[in-house]
C-alpha cells in the first residue's frame, strides 16, 4: 500500500495555523450544547459563550499574525496540500472577521429585534459564517474557495430570515437564497471552465494559462465575478442587498455589509494576485480598441463594474427614506469605490483597499450600532423619525455626524484618507500607463459620485439637527453604554485622520511587508517555522508577488 | 464534429444545460421551479468538471497509483453534489416558511418591499 | 460508429429533451420529472467519462435525495393540486433571448479555446483513488464540509420548527 507523503507530525503542526478556525468550530459545538440546557428566556447567554470563543480565536490569530509575518500574498507558504495559504494577508482578514463577528454579537445582545427569541442557533450560525469567511480569505484552491463561499452563504440565508414570524424577514430570506444560489451556480460554471483552462484547481495554475486562451479566460472571469459580485454587492449583482438589509435583523445587516463583503474582496484579491503579478496583462479583443484608447482586458471589466456599481448605488440612495435601505445602497456605492483598486491592480492599490476596508468596517458598524440603539427605543427605521435627535443627545449625534462625513469622504475624517489612498493609487497607475485617461476618467467619475453622495448623507444630518423632535423621540435618551459605544466608533475616525501611519504599517504588513523587530515579541516555535519552510519548498521557490514590491525585502 | 466523442461534445452538452438553466431561472415564477433550474446549472458545471478531469487536467501525483488523471475535478464534483443537497434543503425550508406566511410560493407574491 | 458514440448521442438526446421539459413545463410536477430523467441520464454520461463513483453518487444523492426533497417541497406547498400546481411564467421571451446569447458565447469560447490535453493514463476504478484524495489532498475541505452540513441542518431545522413565540 501507500506511504503518506507527509508524516503525521507536520500535519499536526500545520493544524496550528488554523487554530482560530478550529476554536470557532469548538465554540459552535459549545454554543449548541449550552442552548440545549438553557430555557428560551436565558438563551441569549449563548452570545457570551460565542464571544469567548471569538476572543480565544482572535488571540491565536494575533499570535499567528507574527508567525506568518513577512510572507507575501500569493506566496508559496501553503498548507494542507495547497488548500490554504499561511500568509499575513489571510491573518489580516481573519482578525477583521473575528472583530466584526465580535461587534455583531455585542450588537445582537443589545438589539430589541432579537429579544425573547431562542438564540442558540443564531450564535452558532454566526460563528459558522465567520469560520467560513476566515477560510475564504486564506483559500488558495478553487474547491476550498467554493466550499467556503457556500458555507458563508448558507448560514447567512437563515440569519437574514431569523425573525421568521416577520413577513419582510421571510421575503428577505427567500430572495437572498434564490439570488445567492443562482450567482454561485454561475460562478461555479466559471470555475469549471477555469479548471479546464488551467488544468488544475490550484490558483497558481492560473499563470500557466496559454496566451491563446486569454479571450476564454476573460469570459470565465465574468462568470466568476457573478459570484464575487454577489458577496461584494457589486452591480449588477446587487439586487438582493436592499431587501435583505431591510428584512434582516440590524446586527446581521451590519455583518452582511461588512464581514461578508470583506470576504468577497479578500477572495477575489487572492484569486487574481497571481494573474496580476504577471509582467504583462495581455489585451484580449483588438476589435474593442477605442475604449479610451485602450484594448479590452480584465481591468476594463473592473472599470465598467466599478463605475456601474458606484453610480447605481449613489443615485438609488438619493430617494431612500428607510435608513437600512439607504445604508444598503451606500454600501453598494462603497463597493464601487473599492473596485477601482482592481483597475489599478498594483500593490499600492491593493493596500489601499485593505486600508479602506478597515475604515469602512468602523464607519458601517458605527452607523448600524446607532440604527440599532434608536430602533430599540422608537421601533422605527424611517429617517424622518430621527428628526431633532440632536436636541435629545448632542454627543451621539456629533459621533454620527463624524461617521456620516467619513462616509462621504471629506476631511477631517478617516474616510477622506481612505478615498485619497485609493484614488492616488489609480492616478499613479495612470501616469505609468500608455492610456492615462482610462484611469483618470475613473477617478473623476468616483469624485462626481462622492459629490452626489454628499446630498443624501447631509440630508440625514439635516434631519437630525434642524428640526424639532418628533413624538417618537418624546422620552428618548441614550444610556451611557450606548454613548460610550458611539464614541468608540467615532474616535478612531478622527484619530486616523490625524495620524494614519500606524494603520498604514499594519496594512503593509498585511500585504507581506517584513515585520519590525520591535513589534515581534513572541518567538515563533521551531515546528511552525519548519513547517512553513517545508511548505515553501513544496510549492515552488518564488512568490507570486504583486507588482511594484521593490521596497519590501521579502 | 467528428464521430469520435471528445471533450468538445461534453462541453457543448454542458453549455446547453447551462443556457436552459439560465432561461429557467429568469422565466420561472414558482420558487421550486427556480430551484429545479438551479440544479440544472449545477449539473452543467459538474459535467464540465468531469469532462475536463478526463480530457484536460494535469494528474495529481498519488502515491502507489500510476497516473491518476485529474481526479481533483471529480472530487470537486462530489463536493458540489454535497453543497447542492445543503442548498436544496435550506431553500425548501425557507420556501415552506414562506408558504406558511403567504399561502403561495410564486416569487412575485413575496414582494412587499420595493424601491 | 462505435457503441460509445451511439450511447452518448442517445443519452444527450434524453438529457436535452428532459431538461427542456424541466425548464418549460407549466406543471411543476412534470418539471420535476424532467429533472429526474436529466439527472439519471447524466449519471450515464459520467460512466462514459469513466467516473464510476460519481455516477453512483449522482443517482443515490441527486436522484434519490435532492429530487425527492424537491417533490416533497412541491407537495407540501400545493394544497389544492389542480389550481396551484400550474405555475405561470413571466417574460419568457427575455429569458429565451438571454439563454440563447449565453449559449452562443459559450459555443464560441468552447470552439475557440485550445484546451490543454491530458496525457494521464486512465484509471480502472476511481473509488479507491478518490478515497485517498479525500483523506489526503482534500482532507481540509472534507473535514470542513462537516461544518457546512451542520450549519445547513441547524438552519433548516430552525426555520421549519413551529415558532415558540406566536
Amino acid at each position: 500500500m501507500t506511504a503518506a507523503p507527509q508524516s503525521i507530525m507536520p500535519l499536526l503542526t500545520q493544524m496550528t495555523f488554523i487554530v482560530p478556525e478550529l476554536m470557532l468550530a469548538v465554540a459552535i459545538v459549545v454554543v449548541i450544547a449550552c442552548d440545549m440546557f438553557l430555557p428560551r428566556e436565558k438563551s441569549w447567554q449563548c452570545g457570551w459563550v460565542a464571544l469567548a470563543g471569538l476572543g480565544i480565536a482572535a488571540m491565536d490569530a494575533v499570535y499567528l499574525w507574527n508567525v506568518t509575518s513577512g510572507r507575501m500574498l500569493g506566496g508559496p507558504a501553503r498548507l494542507f496540500w495547497g488548500m490554504v495559504s499561511a500568509d499575513n494577508f489571510a491573518m489580516f482578514f481573519k482578525l477583521m472577521f473575528l472583530a466584526g463577528a465580535g461587534v455583531t454579537i455585542l450588537l445582537s445582545l443589545r438589539s430589541a429585534e432579537l429579544t425573547r427569541m431562542r438564540s442558540g442557533e443564531y450564535y452558532a450560525l454566526l460563528l459558522t459564517a465567520t469560520m467560513a469567511s476566515c477560510f475564504m480569505a486564506s483559500s488558495s484552491n478553487m474547491l476550498m474557495l467554493y466550499l467556503a463561499l457556500e458555507t458563508l452563504s448558507l448560514p447567512s440565508y437563515v440569519l437574514a430570515g431569523y425573525r421568521k414570524s416577520d413577513r419582510q424577514a421571510a421575503e428577505a430570506s427567500l430572495k437572498y437564497i434564490l439570488f445567492g444560489a443562482v450567482s454561485s451556480g454561475v460562478m461555479l460554471y466559471g470555475l469549471s471552465l477555469l479548471y479546464g483552462l488551467a488544468g488544475s484547481l490550484d490558483y497558481a495554475a492560473i499563470t500557466r494559462i496559454a496566451t491563446v486562451n486569454y479571450p476564454v479566460f476573460i469570459v470565465t472571469m465574468i462568470f466568476l465575478i457573478a459570484g464575487f459580485g454577489f458577496k461584494m454587492s457589486a452591480a449588477p449583482f446587487h439586487f438582493w442587498a436592499p431587501d435583505v438589509y431591510e428584512g434582516a435583523p440590524t446586527p446581521i445587516t451590519a455583518y452582511l455589509s461588512v464581514v461578508s463583503k470583506m470576504a468577497g474582496f479578500a477572495a477575489i484579491m487572492r484569486l487574481l494576485a497571481p494573474y496580476f503579478s504577471m509582467t504583462t496583462i495581455a489585451p484580449y479583443f483588438d476589435a474593442a480598441r477605442g475604449m479610451l484608447g485602450r484594448q479590452f482586458d480584465l481591468t476594463s471589466i473592473f472599470w465598467l463594474l466599478a463605475v456601474l456599481t458606484m453610480t447605481l448605488g449613489n443615485f438609488t440612495a438619493l430617494r431612500q427614506t428607510n435608513i437600512k435601505r439607504l445604508l444598503a445602497y451606500s454600501s453598494i456605492a462603497h463597493a464601487g469605490y473599492m473596485l477601482t483598486a482592481f483597475v489599478a491592480h498594483n500593490k499600492d492599490a491593493f493596500s489601499a483597499v485593505m486600508f479602506y476596508l478597515i475604515i469602512y468596517f468602523i464607519m458601517n458598524f458605527g452607523m448600524f450600532a446607532a440604527v440599532t440603539f434608536i430602533y430599540n427605543r422608537t421601533g422605527s427605521f424611517q429617517i424622518s423619525d430621527w428628526r431633532g435627535l440632536f436636541y435629545r443627545s448632542p454627543i451621539v449625534v456629533v459621533c454620527m455626524g463624524i461617521l456620516l462625513v467619513s462616509l462621504i469622504g471629506l476631511p477631517p475624517t478617516a474616510g477622506f484618507v481612505g478615498k485619497w489612498k485609493l484614488f492616488v493609487a489609480v492616478v499613479e497607475e495612470g501616469q505609468r500607463s500608455a492610456s492615462p485617461w482610462f484611469f483618470y476618467s475613473l477617478v473623476l467619475i468616483a469624485l462626481a459620485n462622492s459629490v452626489v453622495s454628499l446630498y443624501y448623507y447631509v440630508g440625514i444630518i439635516k434631519q437630525m439637527c434642524f428640526y424639532e423632535p418628533g413624538e417618537k423621540l418624546a422620552n428618548f435618551r441614550f444610556n451611557t453604554t450606548q454613548k460610550l459605544a458611539m464614541l468608540c466608533f467615532a474616535a478612531p475616525i478622527i484619530a486616523l485622520q490625524i495620524n494614519w501611519q500606524p494603520l498604514s504599517r499594519f496594512v503593509e504588513r498585511g500585504m507581506g511587508a517584513a515585520r519590525q523587530a520591535v513589534i515581534m515579541i513572541i518567538p515563533m516555535t521551531t515546528h511552525q517555522n519548519q513547517t512553513l519552510r517545508a511548505a515553501e519548498k513544496t510549492h515552488g521557490p518564488q512568490a507570486f508577488d504583486i507588482r511594484h514590491t521593490g521596497d519590501h525585502p521579502c | 464534429m467528428t464521430l469520435e466523442i471528445g471533450l468538445i461534445h461534453y462541453l457543448v452538452l454542458g453549455a446547453i444545460l447551462f443556457a436552459l438553466g439560465i432561461i429557467g431561472v429568469v422565466t420561472r415564477r414558482n420558487a421550486v421551479g427556480v430551484l429545479i433550474s438551479i440544479e440544472i446549472i449545477l449539473n452543467a458545471a459538474n459535467l464540465n468538471l468531469i469532462a475536463f478531469a478526463k480530457h484536460a487536467a494535469k494528474g495529481l501525483a498519488l502515491p502507489g497509483l500510476q497516473g491518476s488523471a485529474g481526479l481533483d475535478g471529480q472530487v470537486f464534483a462530489i463536493f458540489i453534489i454535497l453543497l447542492a443537497a445543503c442548498e436544496a434543503a435550506l431553500a425548501l425550508a425557507i420556501i415552506i416558511t414562506i408558504f406558511n406566511r403567504f399561502g403561495s410560493i410564486e416569487v412575485d407574491y413575496a414582494n412587499t418591499m420595493s424601491g | 460508429m462505435s457503441p460509445q458514440t451511439v450511447i452518448f448521442y442517445c443519452l444527450a438526446v434524453i438529457i436535452i429533451l428532459s431538461a427542456v421539459i424541466a425548464t418549460f413545463a407549466r406543471n411543476i410536477v412534470n418539471a420535476a420529472y424532467g429533472l429526474f430523467f436529466t439527472l439519471l441520464a447524466l449519471g450515464g454520461v459520467y460512466v462514459l467519462l469513466r467516473a464510476d463513483f460519481l455516477a453512483v453518487t449522482q443517482i443515490v444523492i441527486y436522484v434519490g435525495g435532492i429530487l425527492v426533497l424537491l417533490l416533497f417541497g412541491i407537495l407540501l406547498t400545493n394544497r389544492r393540486l389542480e389550481d396551484l400546481i400550474i405555475s405561470g411564467q413571466r417574460s419568457s421571451l427575455l429569458g429565451v433571448v438571454m439563454g440563447c446569447v449565453i449559449f452562443a458565447v459559450l459555443l464560441a469560447i468552447i470552439f475557440y479555446a485550445r484546451w490543454p490535453q491530458s496525457e494521464n493514463a486512465q484509471l480502472e476504478g476511481t473509488t479507491a483513488p478518490l478515497g485517498y484524495l479525500l483523506l489526503q489532498n482534500f482532507l481540509l475541505p472534507f473535514e470542513f464540509s462537516s461544518i457546512t452540513l451542520l450549519a445547513a441542518l441547524l438552519g433548516a431545522s430552525y426555520l421549519v420548527r413551529p415558532s415558540e413565540r406566536d
